[in-house]
């Protein structure tokens, strides 16, 4: 569904970070990237979201290029979480249903599958740790019910015991609802199906 | 009462060296170390005002549209120039953007005032439009600095919450929409404040200028009100072409952060 033929980019006047990049992901499939860090894995992850402009080459979507969709829409389609997670401080649950009406049976059920208490729901979004703010983002991520996730990261700031259970829940939840994942991670993602790819030189390789 | 004007002469206007003298006696007294400053912003401030009488006073006396309008042109850029330094980033072309906004509020304020409200005539009327339209400057380049400064702080400050805003699909405006709202009301608190008190602690400058320049205060005060407005709508207005420049300035037509400009 997501087709990048030789992408090329660079921030002004600085080396290429991705130069002559190529990247396929088919519906529903796992892809777990790794690489050392400043290796170009986010910024690869925000051009996947169109949250950066490639400086050359081709992005396509459904066999179709980037630019032909609305650049707001496709964001939505294809969801971002961001190493650092973000929520405001207001309410949880004002914080998840930012960018979606979503029913609460589906909050309940994500809210579940990932470990965390309804209780949270009502505290301010800066009360939280990074654990459950990294989760609550994934499930903002999810209201939206995105074709493709990139997570950048997620269980970078969790222990062991919930990065496993983290692994276990989004593992569930992204086969049951067929949703392809680009997974930047430096952890070992053994045990868990899926494509691992290398990044270096700004190029991805088995 | 008889409209009597004192006329300072020079010899008069010398005396103001008393107080100059008494600054460079409590600075050195106090060990202020503003002597230095202080003179050399003296001199300016005295060459500058003299200077700036004197060209009134000759395009009153070439009595010519075009001559009002470059001297309001000049004022304009001097005015963008002050306003952009005063902001502390270097973001490139931001004197243009700061003249842009400066330049946009002071004429559709202007045209309220002189055209509508006043109805000068001819339009181009030096006498009004020149301490109108400087005024008006003044407030446009106060808010343009305090308004675009504090936008782009809130910018660099609140990178990770406009990116989470864009990453859900809201668009660019729509991300920084919490930061304009922020940066206006900033640049609208100084003229706030000051209406809560005008006329009751202080009487503004242009108010006091009218009364010993001879003119009824009743009249003074009816052209008070009027600056008042002015003065509020031209904060407001400039300060929001400025964060309308800017956020074009910060992020494409497809509603991505030039994170280089950061």
């Amino acid at each position: 569904m997501i087709e990048i033929k030789n992408a090329f980019f660079s921030h002004p006047s600085q080396e290429y970070l991705i130069s002559g990049l190529h990247f396929t992901l088919n519906k529903g499939e796992l892809i777990f990237i790794t690489g050392e860090s400043g290796c170009g894995k986010s910024t690869f992850l925000k051009l996947l979201n169109r949250l950066l402009e490639p400086t050359s080459g081709s992005f396509e979507l459904h066999g179709q290029r980037y630019s032909s969709f609305d650049t707001l829409k496709l964001r939505r389609k294809i969801q971002l979480v961001p190493q650092t997670p973000f929520l405001t401080q207001a309410l949880v649950i004002d914080n998840l249903t930012l960018a979606s009406k979503p029913e609460e049976d589906r909050i309940e059920m994500l809210m579940d599958g990932f470990n965390l208490s309804l209780d949270i729901l009502h505290k301010s979004g800066n009360e939280l740790s990074v654990g459950q703010a990294q989760r609550l983002c994934v499930i903002r991520a999810l209201l939206l019910k995105p074709e493709v996730i990139l997570l950048d990261e997620p269980t970078a700031a969790l222990d062991p015991k919930n990065r496993s259970d983290f692994r276990s829940s989004f593992e569930k939840i992204r086969k049951d609802e067929g949703i392809a994942t680009v997974w930047v991670t430096h952890d070992d993602p053994e045990g868990m199906e899926g494509k691992i790819l290398h990044m270096e030189n700004g190029k991805l390789g088995n | 009462m008889e409209n009597l004007v004192i006329n300072p002469s020079l010899a008069d206007l010398g005396l103001t060296a008393i107080l100059f003298g008494i600054v460079i006696l409590l600075s050195v007294r106090e060990q202020l170390s503003l002597e230095r400053t202080f003179t050399y912003a003296a001199f300016r401030a005295v060459v500058q005002l003299l200077l700036v009488g004197y060209l009134i006073e000759q395009v009153f006396h070439l009595d010519r549209w075009y001559w009002v309008v470059i001297l309001l042109i000049t004022m304009s850029i001097i005015a963008a120039k002050a306003g952009a330094d005063r902001i502390k980033s270097k973001l490139p072309g931001l004197s243009l953007l700061v003249w842009v906004a400066i330049f946009a509020g002071t004429i559709i304020d202007t045209f309220i005032v002189t055209e509508v409200i006043l109805k000068i005539d001819p339009w181009w009327d030096p006498r009004y439009l020149l301490p109108l339209a400087g005024m008006i400057m003044g407030n446009a380049l106060n808010s343009g600095s305090l308004a675009g400064e504090r936008f782009i702080s809130e910018m660099r400050n609140r990178k990770a919450e406009i990116e989470t805003m864009l990453i859900l699909g809201f668009s660019s405006a729509r991300a920084c929409e919490d930061m304009k709202r922020v940066a206006v009301r900033n640049s609208l608190i100084p003229t706030l404040n000051a209406m809560f008190t005008v006329g009751l602690v202080h009487l503004p400058g242009m108010m006091t200028g009218q009364i010993l320049g001879g003119v009824d205060p009743i009249i003074a005060s009816k052209y008070q009100i009027i600056v008042m407005f002015m003065v509020a709508s031209t904060v407001i207005i400039t300060a929001l072409i400025l964060i309308k420049l800017l956020q074009r300035k910060y992020f494409t037509a497809a509603h991505q952060l030039r994170y280089n400009l950061l």
